[in-house]
C-alpha cells in the first residue's frame, strides 16, 4: 500500500495516451477533412498538416500532463493545473463526501484508476484524478473513510485497516446474464443503424452494398417473406446479444455494500467502477419492473441522488435485478422507507375521459377524413392505439401517502414505483388543466431535489377535494418528518 | 388569497400590447407581401385580415390580461408561501421556507417604471426549482424576503 501523505506528484504517464485518444476523434475528423481536400492538389502539404495536427494533439496531451500535479497531504488534497493560467484547488478532507474509483480498461492494464473526489458541491468534476496508482487510490479512499469515522474508533481503525463492509446485495454471473437477456433493446439497434447511416454519409461505409451482399439482392426488389422473417429474427438475436453484452460489461461482479457514508457499489467487466450512493443525499428510491422481468418476479432498485453523477441523471442503480425481498433488504439497510403495505389508491375512472377522449376524438376526425384522404385511416388506427396506451397508463397508476413516504406508481410497459420520504419533499404543486377542471380533477407534482427532468414522479389525476387534502397532508408530513429528524429520533 | 398589485395588470396589458403590435406588424407585412406576390384580389381587400385582427387584439388586450391577472394570487403563511397562477392550467404551488436555497428580487425596466418587483424563491427541486411571484410592491417583496430569510436561518439552526 502506498504511504500517504506524499508530496506533489503527476498522474501516471499513460494518462497522456489516454487523453490523446479521447481527443483523437475530433482531431481525426479535421485531419481527414484537410487531407481529403488537399491530397490531390498538394500531397506534401496534406501530409504536413496531418502530421502537424497529430503533433499538436500529442504535445497538448503532454503539456497538460506536465502541468497537472496533485498533492495528497495529511488533511487536504491540492490540485494544480493549467499551462498559462494556473489553477490551484484545495479540497479539505472534511469536505469530501467520498471517493469514487473507476478503472477503465487502459487504466486496469497499467494498474491505475480514475479517482473522483465527491464534495458537497453541485458541479461535477470538482476533483478528478484520472489515472493514479490503484494502491494510492485505495489509500486515499481509506484515509477519507477514516476521517469520517468517529474519533473514538480511530485507534481501532489503525489496527484493522479498511474493515470489510457488509455486502447487502450482489449479483452472480448467472443473474447478470439473465438480466442481460431480458434487457434486450431495439433502441440500441436503432442507434447502431443510425451510426451506420452517419458513416454512410461520410462515405466510409456503403449501406446499400452491405445489405445487398447480405440479403442476396432481394432488397433492391421486393422483400420476400422469408427474407423478412430472417431479418427480423436476426434483429431480435442482435438485440438480445447486445443486451447481454451491455449488461455484462456494466453489471459484471455487481456488489453493493453498506459503507460509512452510504451504499458502496462496485461493478463492471472491463471498466471497474466504485461509486458511493451517499445516504444523506439520497432523495428518493425508484423500483422499476420490466414487462417480461416483472412476470418472472424481477425488479430493479435505484436511488435518486443529488449531484453524485450527472452522467446518469442522478439516478444510481442499487440493485438492478433483484427479488422483492432483496430490494426490501437494501431499502432497510439504506434506512429508507419500505415498500407500501397498504393497497394504493387508483385514479378515478373519469380521468379516462381526459386521457383517452382527445385521442379518440382525433381518431374520429381522422376516420372521417379517411373517406377522402389516403393514409388517414392509418392515422386513425395509430390514434386509437394512443388512446389504448393512455388507458393502460391510467390502469397502472396508483399512489399512497404512507407513514414515512409518498408512494407513486406509474408506467406504460415498464412500471415504476417511486418512494419519496416525506422529509425529502421540496415543493408541492397542484395542477389543473382545462379538461381536469371540467371533470373535477387535479394533478399533484411532488418535487424533490435532483429529480430527473423527464420521468419524474407525479400523480396525474385525483378528485379535486382529495388532491387538496393530499397536498395539505404531504406538507404536514414534511414538517413532522423534519422535526423528527431534528430531534434525532430517526436517522436517514 | 392576496391578489397582486393592481399595477401588475397595467404591466400585463403593456406586455400584451407589445406582443400584439409585433403580431399586427407581421400581419400587415404579410398582407402587403401576399398582395404584391400573388394577385390583386378584388373581393379581398389587402386590409381585411388586419381589419379583423386589430379590433380583436385590442379587445383581447383588455380582457386577457385581466383574466390572467385574476388567476394570480398568493398567501404568505408563517412557514410556507402559496402561489396560485395560470389561466389554462391552474397551478397552486406550496414552498416550505425551510426548502428555500436562495431568494432573488427581480426588477426589469418596465417593472421599475411601474414600481413593481418579482420575488423568486429558489429551491433544490427540479421542476419547481424557481417559484416566481411577480407583481409585488418592492417594499412588500423585501419584507417577504426578510421574513423568509429569518425562517431559513431558524431552519439551519
Amino acid at each position: 500500500m502506498t504511504d500517504l501523505p506524499y508530496g506533489p506528484r503527476r498522474l501516471h504517464p499513460i494518462s497522456m495516451v489516454d487523453n490523446a485518444i479521447k481527443a483523437a476523434p475530433g482531431a481525426l475528423i479535421g485531419m481527414v477533412g484537410a487531407v481529403g481536400v488537399l491530397i490531390q492538389r498538394n500531397p506534401g502539404l496534406a501530409v504536413l498538416i496531418a502530421l502537424g495536427i497529430l503533433g499538436a494533439l500529442l504535445l497538448s496531451a503532454a503539456v497538460s500532463w506536465w502541468r497537472f500535479t496533485y498533492d495528497i497531504r495529511s488533511n487536504e488534497i491540492v490540485i494544480e493545473k493549467g499551462l498559462l493560467s494556473r489553477q490551484r484547488r484545495v479540497i479539505p478532507f472534511d469536505r469530501v463526501r467520498d471517493i469514487a474509483i473507476e478503472q477503465p480498461l487502459l487504466a486496469r492494464l497499467v494498474g491505475t484508476a480514475k479517482v473522483r473526489i465527491e464534495t458537497g458541491g453541485a458541479k461535477k468534476d470538482e476533483g478528478v484524478l484520472d489515472m493514479i496508482e490503484l494502491s494510492a487510490a485505495h489509500a486515499l479512499r481509506d484515509l477519507v473513510r477514516d476521517m469520517h469515522r468517529a474519533p473514538a474508533s480511530a485507534a481501532a481503525a489503525e489496527l484493522a485497516e479498511a474493515p470489510a463492509e457488509p455486502v447487502i446485495f450482489a449479483m452472480t454471473l448467472g443473474r447478470v446474464l439473465l438480466s442481460g437477456v431480458l434487457n434486450f433493446s431495439l433502441i440500441f439497434i436503432a442507434l447502431a443503424f443510425g451510426a451506420l447511416q452517419y458513416l454512410d454519409q461520410l462515405g466510409i461505409v456503403d449501406i446499400e452494398r452491405l445489405i445487398q451482399s447480405r440479403g442476396g439482392g432481394n432488397v433492391a426488389g421486393l422483400l420476400t417473406f422469408r427474407t423478412a422473417a430472417i431479418v427480423i429474427l436476426l434483429l431480435v438475436l442482435l438485440g438480445v446479444a447486445s443486451g447481454v453484452l451491455r449488461t455484462l460489461l456494466r453489471d459484471y461482479g455487481f456488489t453493493l455494500t453498506a459503507g460509512e457514508t452510504g451504499l458502496r457499489r462496485r461493478r463492471g467487466l472491463l471498466t471497474l467502477s466504485e461509486v458511493v450512493i451517499p445516504a444523506r443525499r439520497t432523495e428518493a428510491a425508484r423500483i422499476e419492473t420490466g414487462l417480461v422481468g416483472g412476470l418472472l418476479g424481477w425488479h430493479g432498485l435505484a436511488f435518486q441522488t443529488l449531484g453524485a453523477d450527472a452522467k446518469e441523471g442522478g439516478v444510481q442503480d442499487a440493485a438492478p435485478f433483484a427479488r422483492t425481498d432483496e430490494i426490501a433488504h437494501v431499502l432497510e439497510q439504506a434506512g429508507f422507507p419500505q415498500l407500501p403495505e397498504a393497497p394504493m389508491s387508483r385514479p378515478p375512472a373519469r380521468a379516462l375521459i381526459r386521457r383517452c377522449g382527445p385521442w379518440l376524438a382525433a381518431a374520429g376526425v381522422a376516420a372521417i377524413a379517411g373517406q377522402y384522404l389516403p393514409y388517414a385511416g392509418w392515422v386513425a388506427l395509430a390514434l386509437v392505439a394512443m388512446a389504448l396506451a393512455a388507458m393502460l397508463a391510467w390502469f397502472r397508476e396508483a399512489h399512497l401517502a404512507g407513514e414515512r413516504a409518498l408512494y407513486v406508481r406509474e408506467g406504460l410497459f415498464a412500471r415504476r414505483l417511486w418512494i419519496i420520504p416525506h422529509e425529502k419533499l421540496q415543493v408541492v404543486a397542484t395542477r389543473r388543466g382545462p379538461l381536469q377542471r371540467l371533470l373535477g380533477l387535479s394533478g399533484i407534482v411532488p418535487d424533490t431535489a435532483g429529480s430527473p427532468a423527464v420521468g419524474a414522479p407525479r400523480i396525474a389525476d385525483l378528485a379535486t377535494g382529495e388532491a387538496d387534502r393530499l397536498a395539505a397532508r404531504l406538507l404536514a408530513d414534511f414538517y413532522t418528518a423534519r422535526a423528527r429528524i431534528r430531534a434525532g429520533l430517526h436517522v436517514t | 388569497m392576496t391578489p397582486l398589485e393592481p399595477r401588475q395588470l397595467t404591466l400585463l396589458r403593456i406586455r400584451f400590447l407589445i406582443a400584439a403590435m409585433i403580431l399586427i406588424a407581421l400581419i400587415v407585412f404579410g398582407e402587403l407581401w401576399l398582395a404584391r406576390q400573388l394577385w390583386k384580389p378584388v373581393w379581398l381587400s389587402p386590409w381585411l385580415v388586419t381589419g379583423i385582427a386589430v379590433p380583436v387584439l385590442i379587445a383581447a388586450a383588455f380582457l386577457l390580461p385581466l383574466r390572467r391577472y385574476r388567476a394570480w394570487g398568493y398567501e404568505q403563511r408563517e412557514d410556507e408561501l402559496i402561489v396560485k397562477h395560470g389561466l389554462m392550467v391552474r397551478q397552486l404551488t406550496v414552498v416550505p421556507f425551510g426548502r428555500v436555497q436562495h431568494i432573488d428580487i427581480e426588477r426589469g425596466p418596465l417593472q421599475r417604471a411601474l414600481g413593481l418587483a418579482t420575488l423568486v424563491l429558489n429551491t433544490a427541486g427540479t421542476r419547481g426549482a424557481a417559484v416566481r411571484l411577480p407583481g409585488l410592491r418592492p417594499d412588500t417583496a423585501e419584507e417577504m424576503r426578510d421574513h423568509i430569510r429569518g425562517k431559513i436561518r431558524q431552519d439551519l439552526a
